[in-house]
């Protein structure tokens, strides 16, 4: 039941946030730091589209959640890559990789 | 299912999920401070956070809807793909739903609704019970027998409601009486009407406010007051005036004596009983004008109803028991003793419900429970369309939820299907039920001359039906549902659905659902024998008169008009000139007519016997010719004749019953006995049905109408024996009449078998709707019983292939499939017929000459049954038999 159009930015940030679960659970300011730390600060993810984007995946049923404590004993909200998001990683993982080869074609023949 | 509660818990417990939101930023906020940014800063790079909410927010509420959307878009679809289908649930569902809102329609104005005032809860109406032998000597208004002996009533005398109202329980007491035929004259039109005769003290009391004049007020019921009033219902003054706001101060003629409109009702208030529509109230004083002949000053006559609200915090209990003794001392003061006579003990009843309750109660919860069986016969339909569908469909649920669509998700899917379906069989059914609503009062409607009664279909019913429509979705399209999407679904990859484990165990479910469809076909199937047989019965009882082509006519006109000589002479001069049309055979006139309800009992004391020995007997005062024009057999002696003038000794006809219950084996012609006067018996007849149908022929004299002041003040009635059908003469009869005096309202034209069909109107109701019902439930089944066995044959074309490629006769193959159906119908038939030996025990009260477990009734629902079972085996069957082996076996 996957939407088949997909605005192509939000696809990206989707795309982001489940290889950045794909490692393991975490909550919205760990991923959004995460981003930017591995992106070596290239990508700064919009925090304000980052929550509401997280719910819709969520929705989507590509991630679960659930409430624990942080190191620091602080109550958070933790992501979880779900079965489903694992597959649709897989599949957006190639389609980026599809997208950006041909991309670098063009560029490359232009 | 967690994704489900999610978007469940998004949509009712909002104030959770949005504190959880809230938190979350929260966190996002704390952090960004933590990693050194000031908190201005962090919000600077978060945005705005009521917006990111807003955004969060709807995530849950529009993937919700949306997929509710889908799902109801897919339904669609579905059902344009299969259209037979659909129709076929949505048309068992319409009948099923429509015959349940047709009989609410009835429930809720009968017995849910209450009187438009103000607290109705709190309003009781007084009514009392007593030994059969009653302290007063006459009541006028309900009367009833109750298990155990007692004797019921609600009517009071005025003396003991003006008692019964100096007490402290109640806010105040009210009093009222129904009068029907009331001549009321506008504008030179005169018509029979419906008047409510209230208490100066019941508009304030329950709070009922015109909508327009002013309400009668206690001023107005003052005795010796020259002034009438009277308050239009809202019917009426639409129907007569227009809506007129001139119609207020007004005179109107009731009964030739002027009453002045003050006020018109509003809509809703329309009289005490459900159906009633009155069309004038009046204040009780008046009574002497609409009912000249009562005699309401006579503390021995009972005929005022009493009502009144409870003060708030004043309970039943303690109120009754005081008012019980109220009652008591109000009826030993008042009577006149009698011997061994039982005083009234008082009871309450709900005021505010409406007072034809019990008229209708015992048919509304009789119908209430064949439309139930009705419905749930229906819904055994569609949750048996649903499974096939489902088993059918079950590669594609298998294939959906192997990739991965949640097992609730798919569920919903199928829930949303038989919901829509349901909707749509509400919508129809809701068109039915308000065509039908009227059936079952009209049926049992009382009054010749106003047919139609209304029934309100208002918010109330069409809300009784949506919860049912959604009732029987859930609950119906659950099973199939979950059993569609069970678990295990690699099996039903494999093999697609055909011959698999899954779908053998769904055969059973489907055999199951048509089995306990056969069994409940069968209740309404022996509840429509046992009411067609008790009405066969009642219409076969030997009468004792006969009914063929009699015309009856009431009149009873105004007692101001005519009384006394003046009206004996007129009821006289109107026979005569009934008796001269062309076509009537013989015509007579009588006190009451037959099997009308009405009856007449009064003393009977053989002369040289002590007085009271005997029961009182019936009395019936008869012209000349009475006993040819009804066709009742003169045993021995003579008949009343014309020489039985005013001025010849008084003399009496006797019926059997009362020659052999008061006299035994002697012979009563030439003996005399007592009532009004000393009479002597000149004849026995045979004896005739009176009052009505089911009792026998009580113990009856007939005597000479001119020997009686009976005609001098009450009503007559006119019976023509005419030579062809005899409706055709009511418009001769009423230009006949009009020839007498243009003003006089003759009424209730009706032909004796009219009135003894109106007599079994209850009865007739019963065997009408239970045939009806059952008839729908026949084929409800039927299409039930088609439906699992031309699946069935579907499933096995493989199967019956084989079988006759190596060889088996198509009669073979016919008979195989032919006897799966008759098993489950014997299984079904066996049910039930078990079922109602138990459930027909509830309507014994409800037959005639009849057993519950009557073995005719039984036997022929069970061959009807089977019958209709086996021709809708027989098309699935037949086609069976004529596959071809090659195309089945390629098939496979």
């Amino acid at each position: 039941m996957a939407k088949a159009k997909r605005d192509a930015l939000q696809g990206t940030l989707d795309l982001l946030i489940l290889k950045t679960l794909s490692s393991g659970a975490m909550h919205g300011y760990g991923i959004a730091v995460h981003i930017m730390q591995v992106s070596g600060d290239a990508l700064r993810v919009e925090e304000g589209s980052l929550y509401p984007a997280l719910h819709r995946i969520e929705q989507a049923g590509l991630l679960s959640s659930e409430w624990r404590l942080t190191e620091t004993g602080r109550r958070a909200k933790f992501y979880k890559l779900a079965a489903a998001g694992r597959k649709q990683l897989e599949v957006e993982e190639q389609e980026w990789v599809r997208l950006t080869r041909g991309v670098a074609r063009v560029l490359r023949y232009a | 299912m967690r994704r489900f509660l999610h978007a469940l818990r998004s949509s009712i417990y909002k104030t959770r999920l949005e504190r959880e939101m809230e938190e979350e930023i929260a966190f996002h906020l704390e952090m960004r401070r933590r990693d050194g940014h000031t908190p201005a800063e962090a919000r600077a790079r978060f945005g705005n956070s009521v917006l990111v909410t807003e955004q969060m927010r709807e995530t849950h509420t529009l993937r919700f809807l949306e997929s509710v959307e889908q799902d109801i878009r897919y339904a669609f679809r579905a059902f344009r793909r299969s259209p037979v289908f659909t129709a076929v649930a949505v048309v068992s569902l319409a009948l099923g739903i429509g015959a349940n809102s047709a009989i609410f329609t009835v429930t809720n104005a009968v017995l849910l609704k209450m009187l438009p005032v103000e607290r109705p809860d709190a309003l009781r109406l007084l009514t009392w019970t007593s030994l059969p032998k009653t302290a007063m000597s006459s009541i006028n208004g309900s009367y009833e027998r109750k298990p155990g002996g007692r004797v019921g009533s609600d009517s009071f005398s005025y003396p003991v409601y003006l008692a019964l109202r100096k007490n402290p329980f109640f806010e105040d007491l009210f009093a009222f009486k129904a009068r029907t035929g009331v001549t009321t004259l506008i504008g030179g039109h005169s018509e029979r009407t419906r008047v409510d005769l209230v208490s100066g003290n019941l508009y304030g009391a329950l709070g009922v406010r015109p909508v327009m004049g002013r309400a009668i007020v206690p001023q107005d019921d003052v005795a010796g007051t020259s002034s009438h009033v009277v308050v239009l219902g809202y019917n009426y003054w639409k129907r007569r005036f227009g809506r007129d706001v001139g119609a207020l101060n007004t005179t109107i003629s009731l009964n030739n004596e002027p009453f002045t409109v003050i006020g018109v009702n509003p809509p809703n208030f329309d009289g005490f009983r459900a159906g009633d529509d009155v069309d004038l109230f009046i204040p009780l004083v008046s009574i002497k004008i609409v009912d000249p002949v009562l005699p309401v000053d006579d503390a021995n006559v009972w005929w005022v109803n009493v009502m009144g609200r409870l003060k708030p915090g004043v309970s039943d209990g303690q109120s009754l028991a005081a008012m019980d003794v109220m009652l008591r001392h109000a009826a030993q003061a008042t009577l006149s003793p009698r011997q061994n006579a039982d005083l009234p003990k008082l009871e309450y009843k709900p005021g505010g419900r409406m007072l034809n309750r019990d008229y209708f109660q015992t048919a509304i919860y009789l119908f209430s429970g064949l439309v139930g069986l009705v419905l749930l016969i229906a819904c055994a339909n569609l949750a048996s369309l649903l499974l096939a569908r489902a088993t059918a469909r079950t590669r594609e649920i298998a294939v959906r939820l192997a990739l991965g669509a949640g097992r609730w998700r798919v569920v919903r899917q199928i829930l949303t299907e038989s919901l829509v379906l349901a909707m749509m069989g509400g919508l129809a059914g809701t068109a039915i039920g308000y065509l039908g609503k009227d059936v079952v009062p009209n049926l049992m409607g009382t009054d010749w001359d106003r047919p139609g009664v209304e029934f309100p279909f208002d918010f109330r019913v069409l809300a009784f039906t949506l919860i049912l429509s959604s009732l029987s979705a859930v609950l119906f399209g659950l099973i199939p549902a979950l059993r569609a999407t069970r678990p295990d679904v690699g099996p039903a990859l494999k093999s697609g659905g055909r011959g698999s484990t899954q779908s053998r165990s769904q055969m059973r479910v489907g055999k199951l659902l048509v089995v306990s469809q056969i069994a409940l076909s069968i209740l309404l199937l022996v509840a429509a024998g046992l009411f067609s047989r008790t009405l066969a019965n009642l219409r076969g009882v030997s009468l004792g008169f006969d009914p063929a082509r009699i015309l009856l006519i009431s009149l009873s006109p105004p007692d101001a008009l005519y009384h006394g000589e003046k009206r004996e002479q007129m009821f006289a001069r109107v026979l005569e000139r009934l008796r001269a049309i062309r076509g009537v055979q013989s015509a007579a006139m009588s006190s009451d007519a037959l099997v009308s309800g009405d009856a007449d009992t009064t003393n009977f004391d053989p002369t040289g016997r002590p007085k009271g020995e005997h029961e009182p007997a019936y009395v019936q005062a008869v012209t000349a010719d009475y006993f040819r024009t009804m066709g009742i057999q003169l045993l021995a002696g003579r008949s009343i004749e014309a020489r039985d003038s005013s001025s010849a000794p008084a003399v009496a006809v006797v019926n059997q019953a009362l020659a052999k219950g008061f006299f035994g084996k002697e012979n009563p012609i030439g003996t005399t006995f007592d009532s009004d006067k000393r009479m002597e018996i000149v004849g026995i007849c045979a004896d005739a049905k009176f009052a009505g149908m089911r009792e026998a022929a009580p113990p009856t004299f007939y005597r000479a109408a001119s020997q009686t002041d009976t005609f001098s003040d009450r009503q007559a009635i006119f019976a023509l024996k005419t030579v062809g059908d005899p409706r055709l003469t009511i418009q001769t009869a009423r230009e006949a009449i009009a020839l007498e005096d243009r003003t006089l309202v003759p009424f209730a034209f009706r032909s004796q078998e009219q009135q003894i069909d109106q007599n079994l109107a209850p009865e007739a109701t019963f065997a009408t709707m239970a045939g009806g019902f059952s008839g729908v439930a026949l084929l409800l089944a039927c299409i039930g019983i088609y439906g699992i066995m031309a699946y069935n044959v579907a499933r096995r074309t493989g199967e019956m292939g084989i079988r006759m490629a190596l060889g088996a006769q198509k009669s073979a193959v016919l008979w195989l499939v032919l006897r799966e159906t008759l098993v489950v119908a014997a299984m079904g038939v066996a049910t039930g017929l078990l079922a109602s030996l138990v459930a027909a025990r509830a309507t014994s009260s409800l037959l005639y000459d009849l057993k519950p477990y009557d073995p005719v009734t039984l036997a022929g629902a069970a061959a009807l049954m089977l019958l209709f079972a086996a021709a809708s085996g027989f098309v699935p069957a037949r086609r069976a038999a004529s596959i071809e082996p090659s195309t089945a076996l390629r098939e496979e």
